[in-house]
């Protein structure tokens, strides 16, 4: 019974407490650069889309709002024929971010992306797509992979050697 | 044969209890706000008193929606049992010495059967909507109610004991030299627990603990009907002020302010009260809220109403 | 059953296994590569490593490799303890040490046993600083992939290509870190069954390339149990639908039939699903109509007598939905006089005797293919056949005490222990080469010399004299005798009624023993046989009826060249046709009813066991198709038939068992049975895939009384034994090979029974089928025309399939060399037979009989003929511009291959939504 009394004699002392909130959108709260906000894809540092289309994302989505379709273009790379974000199912968890294995899927601190009309938030790759690499720059996921792709042909990538000469049985 | 100036009291009770009640809904949100460090509505109007304007508007023009399921005529009945029955207890609120609608001698009875009524609406509606969540808070309801409208009852006796009447007026002008907050603290604070729990407001509001039921006995209400149970509910809260004013903080009385402001004031108080409650106190368990009553607030009641009845048999005050 | 402790707990396990099967079929996590339950184990991977006890006392215990080491009575070991835990995550860290940083990228991802392994055994991070080897890649043809960078080296794909299935053209090269599985050179993989290798390799050297080029993740892709519809074995395979199309076949293990793999007709023919010829709208005297529309109506309310074609490539409830709406006697297979007769025979000798399945199959001893391209026919067939001959080299090394699965004793003992293959026929094939005895002949000798081996084998004439028993038959006659469980093969591929009565004969002649498997040439060619045991229309009355009276043709559609030639005269003569069109737009049709193909509604087909199998929707039909039966249940309203009152499926099946008792049971339909859901539980995209077009979620669809539901609703995919599983998958295990979690025992000493019904009472007595004259060949002139076929471009509907007319040969007409001198032709030219103007290439080959010439046909091309007399030699022009439109047929087949992977990317993102469900 006096634990009941003294939560509420402190409740009521809150009254006098300053708010934690402040009055959006006249004053706007700092959001850091790891916040999860909208979400982009980036490119790689060649200037060439990041997302090489593994799904990974997708599959990581607890509300299943993304989707997307692999193609493979004439240069070797892997990607998304069409990529889509439902902005009016996603939670903005960041689960995507962190399965992503090439960093191209990224969460920004841009929230306000509110609209009338659901069909507005339907986001499709060219409105996902940024020209930058976000917040991780320099990495590009076809310099360590293993396959070969226009330009970088076997055994040019990081940490391989040149392709084996099957012909070739000396030690 | 029409009393004029009763039916005028009247009409100007009801005009203002409905836009009170709506403003408790914008004074409750805005104090739920305050006690949580956030603002509360503050965009509509000034202070955002008209947000209940605008929220009534809203859910006018909501879809008046009856379930396939329902029974049809008790689903439309039960929202307007429930709110009129409170609003008959006004009847015999006494505001100020001049402004009551009905000083009858038996007024404090009236008051308890009104009360009692009320808990039809809740009951109806939970079966009649034909669902288990509606049909599970329709009984918690039912169960609550009979549980506290028994010491309720009991708890009030002693301010009848010591007033000699049961004329609300009388009451409060036997409170002239003492409030009966003081002589029947016990009663007090057993009347406002049960009075909680007869308007089912929170910490006791079982029937429609919306974690567990969804939404108790409204589960399938909206529009209009929704509305009315809205309105009852805060009806209810001011019912219970009102009374507790009367019963116990002397009614309109007081010094150098008039009369009717002082009842409100008290009333006010009360009222913020109840919204601390809300905001500090978790839900009991079900369970554990009737055991409560039965095992200490009904016997705590009687022992009051016994030691009430032995002072005043053995001449004491 | 014998009892072993593993991690001091005791089980029961079937004497004989091997250690990690016994683990595996325990349900234990036991990581392994190299082992396969059907290529036994070698012991190459060292990943199943376990400790062994001596006893109770023994705490150290040693390191043994558990698919090498036979289980025994009171064995101790542990596969948990900390030891053989570091020396399994030790492995793969090395194997992962040269492993690429693909996986994203990798068609393999997510269904790659080498990943399941890896997160089995908890490594987790490569400690190994120095550089990766590389590799280059291999163009290997278009049905698969090659990417050697991934490869681990456990010597799976040479031990299925080279040991299991028999090619030749797939080898082990160099050594060490540098070791190389490819070809010598680029080219195309020549083993028909070389698309396995997709599902044999455990992580992703070899992936589909088809299903690579139009990829979707095996967790996202709905699947479906479905039958394979390219020859009458009716493999068990499991289709796999993203974004409304058909993204590829796999195997769905059935340890009667295909066990743990598939031909690659079946793998990738079901692409013509996806054809753009697939008729999607409504068509009336071949423009786009409305089921409203008057003149359509009036067409399908025409008065008069309709005659229905049914056909052998549409499920058995259309074929009966057909035959329900015309009448029994109006109801007209869709073969010819000669089919006909050869589907009168097959359906008596199936109601005689039973046909062995592919696990019996591969248990014979002795194998005697009679006249049959089963190479061709029933590919699958072919391969089970090709692991009888490892039998007597599997006995051999029981005897000597070295168990079955020790896979390379086997292939040690196997030259000196080969299991007898006996050939009576003609054309060269992969069972020919390795045939132990040949005889080089026709049809009509391989049946006569099959009636003189009844002859010999049960001690009297049967038809045939004895006495023009052959040298070879004689040696045959031996063999059988001497064998314990002789096998024999026929089928329809040579055209003649003789060589199945031959077999019959045969049977007979060897008693129980003897098992015996004859091919039929559609995937529900037996199934028209089923309906035609209530009588039917003739393919010669047919004729006569529409000479004698204006009559009305309904027509199930059917995709080969000769049967299109045929039903374009028939349609000339008829009043009007209605075609249930699967492929075809253009057409001359009065009315086109675009019907869904397999991968779209349920359906039933009979395989050459005579037994039903069903399938279920992996999709949903798109444009105006409908289910066949439903389009004739429609049209049964129209014309206020007796077939108007079905409703569904299920009614349908219901008038099908009262109509033909012994399919009683067929089809499972318990109310009780739980949801299985096709989607797996880590589908993605839900609410996104469709939000370009609504943000509404459309309501998920299931076909009624099926407990299969197009979404995750239901239970997760177990081993179940009345509903086929839509996909495989066991917790941890994400590839398929969490299949052999699953069994006790593939293909042990006891074989179950099969579950399934058979559509044949077998409720005659056999008896012995008398020589007939009318299968005696007639005198002609000139050469005769045997017809052979190919795996890609004999079957009619995988032609439509990219992958597989990319394959698919040209006309070829092979003759001997002293042939050849005769008639001055030179292989390699290109002739006309007797003023056809279908080109056939010439080739040399020795197994071509006397008089005979053997003429392979495309199935999209037709050569009427059955006898050729001259030969025209195309002139240097003609053979170059041949040349040219062959280089541009392949142009095209590319062009139209990149513009059907537009559509299809195209549809991906627009997925074809039909709000309005049918016509009603």
């Amino acid at each position: 019974m006096w634990s009941q009394l003294v939560t509420i004699w402190r409740v009521f002392r809150h009254l006098f407490a300053a708010r934690d909130t402040v009055r959006y959108p006249e004053q706007k709260p700092y959001l850091s650069p790891r916040y999860r906000g909208r979400i982009v894809l980036t490119r790689d540092p060649d200037g060439d889309e990041r997302c090489v289309a593994c799904n990974l994302c997708a599959v990581a989505c607890p509300v299943d709002c993304i989707s997307l379709q692999k193609t493979e273009d004439d240069d070797g790379r892997w990607r998304p024929a069409f990529f889509r974000i439902n902005f009016s199912r996603c939670i903005m968890c960041g689960l995507c971010e962190e399965a992503c294995p090439t960093y191209a899927i990224q969460l920004t601190p841009d929230v306000e992306m509110s609209e009338y009309d659901r069909n507005s938030l339907v986001y499709e790759k060219e409105h996902l797509t940024i020209d930058g690499q976000g917040k991780y720059p320099g990495y590009s996921f076809y310099r360590k992979a293993g396959i070969s792709i226009k330009g970088k042909a076997k055994g040019e990538a990081d940490q391989e050697e040149k392709p084996v000469d099957v012909r070739n049985l000396l030690p | 044969m029409w009393d004029m100036e009763l039916l005028l009291k009247i009409t100007l009770l009801v005009s203002t209890l409905l836009p009170t009640a709506a403003l408790l809904v914008w004074l409750e949100r805005r104090l739920l706000g305050f006690w949580q460090e956030r603002c509360g509505p503050n965009r509509v109007g000034p202070f955002g008193i008209l947000q209940s304007l605008a929220d009534l508007i809203k859910i006018l023009f909501k879809h008046d929606w009856i379930p396939p399921f329902a029974d049809k005529p008790l689903f439309v009945l039960a929202p307007l049992i429930g709110a009129l029955a409170v609003m008959m207890s006004f009847v015999v609120v006494p505001l100020s010495p001049g402004w009551m609608i009905s000083d009858s001698h038996i007024g404090l009875l009236f008051f308890l059967a009104m009360t009692s009524l009320a808990v039809y609406g809740v009951l109806l509606a939970g079966w009649s909507s034909n669902n288990k969540y509606a049909l599970l808070g329709g009984m918690r309801a039912a169960a609550q109610t009979i549980c506290y409208e028994v010491f309720m009852g009991v708890s009030l006796l002693g301010v009848v004991i010591l007033a000699g009447s049961f004329r609300l007026s009388d009451i409060v002008q036997a409170q002239q030299g003492l409030w009966f907050v003081i002589p029947q603290f016990v009663g007090f604070v057993i009347f406002i627990i049960a009075g909680i729990a007869e308007s089912h407001r929170l910490p006791f509001d079982l029937p429609e603990a919306e974690t567990e039921l969804t939404g108790g006995f409204h589960t399938e209400y909206s529009g209009i009907k929704f509305a009315l149970f809205f309105l009852g509910e805060y009806l209810g809260i001011m019912l219970i002020s009102m009374m507790a004013t009367t019963l116990f903080l002397g009614g309109w009385l007081g010094p150098w302010l008039p009369p009717l402001v002082w009842f409100l004031l008290k009333t006010l108080l009360l009222i913020c009260f109840f919204i601390l409650l809300r905001a500090s106190l978790p839900r009991p368990r079900y369970d554990q809220l009737l055991a409560f009553g039965w095992k200490w607030l009904l016997p705590l009641a009687l022992v009051n109403l016994l030691v009430t009845a032995a002072i005043k048999l053995t001449g004491g005050t | 059953m014998i009892k072993i402790f593993i991690d001091g707990q005791d089980y029961k396990v079937i004497e004989g296994q091997n250690l990690l099967q016994a683990c595996l079929s325990l349900k234990l996590n036991l990581p392994y590569f190299c082992w396969h339950p059907s290529m036994g184990s070698v012991g190459a991977c060292r990943q199943c490593a376990v400790t062994r006890y001596e006893d109770e006392d023994d705490r150290q215990g040693k390191i043994i490799i558990a698919c090498m080491t036979p289980v025994e009575e009171g064995m101790r070991v542990s596969v948990k303890q900390s030891q053989e835990s570091e020396f399994r995550e030790q492995i793969i860290a090395a194997m992962m040490t040269h492993h690429p940083h693909d996986c994203p990228v990798c068609a393999e991802g997510g269904e790659c046993h080498l990943q399941d392994m890896t997160v089995m055994t908890g490594h987790y991070a490569r400690q190994f600083k120095g550089r990766k080897t590389s590799f280059n890649n291999q163009y290997l043809g278009p049905l698969l992939k090659h990417e050697m960078n991934r490869c681990i080296t456990c010597y799976r794909c040479v031990r299925f290509y080279r040991d299991y299935a028999g090619g030749e053209d797939l080898s082990a090269q160099a050594s060490k870190n540098h070791v190389y599985f490819g070809r010598q050179t680029d080219g195309v993989l020549q083993s028909e069954f070389a698309g396995n290798l997709a599902e044999v390799c455990p992580t992703g050297v070899f992936t589909d390339k088809p299903f690579g080029n139009h990829y979707s993740r095996k967790w996202d892709m709905q699947a479906a149990p479905s039958v394979c519809q390219h020859c009458s074995v009716g493999c068990n395979t499991s289709l796999s639908e993203r974004y409304g199309s058909v993204r590829r076949v796999t195997n769905r293990f059935n340890a009667h039939l295909n066990g743990y793999f598939l031909c690659d007709r079946g793998r990738y023919g079901f692409d013509f699903v996806n054809s753009p010829q697939r008729c999607q709208q409504i068509r009336s005297s071949n423009k786009p109509a409305q089921w409203q529309d008057d003149s359509l109506q009036r067409v399908l309310s025409a008065p008069g007598r309709w005659i229905g074609i049914g056909s052998s490539q549409a499920s058995l409830e259309d074929n009966f939905a057909l035959q329900q709406l015309v009448g029994k006697d109006n109801f007209c297979p869709d073969l010819d006089d000669k089919q006909q007769s050869l589907m009168q025979l097959h359906g008596e000798i199936l109601q005689q005797y039973p046909m062995a399945s592919l696990a019996e199959i591969e248990r014979a001893d002795a194998v005697l293919i009679l006249g049959e391209d089963i190479n061709c026919s029933a590919p699958r067939m072919a391969l089970a056949i090709r692991q009888a001959l490892l039998n007597k080299a599997r006995d051999k090394v029981e005897t000597l005490n070295v168990p079955g699965w020790q896979d390379a004793a086997v292939r040690n003992v196997l030259p000196d222990n080969p299991v007898p293959l006996i050939w009576f026929g003609y054309g060269e094939s992969e069972l020919q080469s390795s045939a132990q005895l040949q005889l080089l002949c026709d049809d009509h000798q391989a049946a006569r010399q099959g009636f003189a081996l009844a002859g010999l084998l049960c001690g009297h004439n049967v038809g045939v004299e004895v006495s023009e028993a052959q040298q070879q038959t004689r040696q045959a006659a031996g063999i059988l005798q001497k064998a314990s469980r002789p096998l024999l093969i026929g089928g329809w591929s040579a055209g003649n009624p003789a060589l199945l009565a031959a077999l019959a004969n045969l049977r007979k002649a060897l008693g129980e023993k003897a098992s015996m498997a004859i091919a039929a040439p559609e995937h529900n060619s037996l199934g028209l046989s089923v309906l035609m045991q209530k009588g039917h229309l003739s393919a010669a009355s047919l004729e006569q009826s529409i000479d004698r009276e204006p009559v009305n043709l309904l027509v199930l559609d059917y995709k080969s060249q000769s049967w299109r030639t045929r039903m374009a005269s028939l349609m000339e003569k008829a009043k009007q046709t209605v075609r249930l069109g699967l492929l075809g737009n253009e057409s001359a049709e009065e009315a086109l009813l675009p019907v869904a193909a397999f991968s779209e509604c349920s359906g039933s087909a009979v395989n050459y066991q005579g037994r039903v199998q069903y399938w279920q929707p992996a999709s949903k039909a798109s444009g105006d198709c409908l289910p066949g039966w439903q389009w004739l249940v429609h049209l049964a309203k129209i014309q206020q038939k007796s077939l108007a009152e079905v409703e569904d499926l299920g009614q349908l099946r219901q008038r099908l068992m009262a109509d033909y008792p012994q399919l009683e049971g067929a089809w499972e339909n318990d109310p009780r049975q739980q949801a299985i859901a096709q989607q797996p539980p880590r589908y993605s995209g839900r609410t996104a895939m469709l939000a370009n077009q609504t943000v509404h979620e459309p309501k998920p669809y299931a076909e009624p009384q099926a407990p299969y539901r197009q979404s995750m609703e239901g239970g997760e995919p177990r081993h179940s034994e009345t509903h086929a599983q839509p996909y495989s998958w066991w917790p941890g295990w994400n590839s398929n090979q969490s299949m052999h979690k699953f069994q006790q025992e593939y293909r042990g000493p006891e074989l179950e029974q099969q579950h399934s019904t058979v559509a044949f009472a077998h409720f005659q007595s056999p008896g012995w089928f008398k020589w007939r004259n009318q299968w005696s060949g007639s005198k002609h002139r000139g050469y005769r025309l045997l017809f052979l076929g190919q795996v890609f471009g004999s079957d009619g509907l995988s032609l439509e399939a990219p992958a597989i007319a990319e394959l698919c040969e040209r006309a070829q007409l092979w003759m001997r060399q002293d042939q050849a001198d005769g008639l001055g032709l030179k292989p390699g030219q290109w002739v006309q037979c007797d003023g056809l103007p279908l080109w056939l290439q010439v080739g040399i080959s020795k197994q071509v009989p006397q008089n005979c010439l053997l003429a392979y046909v495309p199935a999209d091309e037709a050569l009427p003929f059955k006898v050729c007399e001259h030969f025209d030699v195309a002139d240097l022009p003609q053979a170059e511009a041949l040349e040219k439109q062959y280089r541009s047929h392949l142009d095209d087949l590319k062009t139209n291959m990149q513009m059907r992977q537009a559509r299809l990317l195209h549809q991906d993102e627009f997925i074809p939504i039909r709000f309005v469900e049918g016509v009603n």
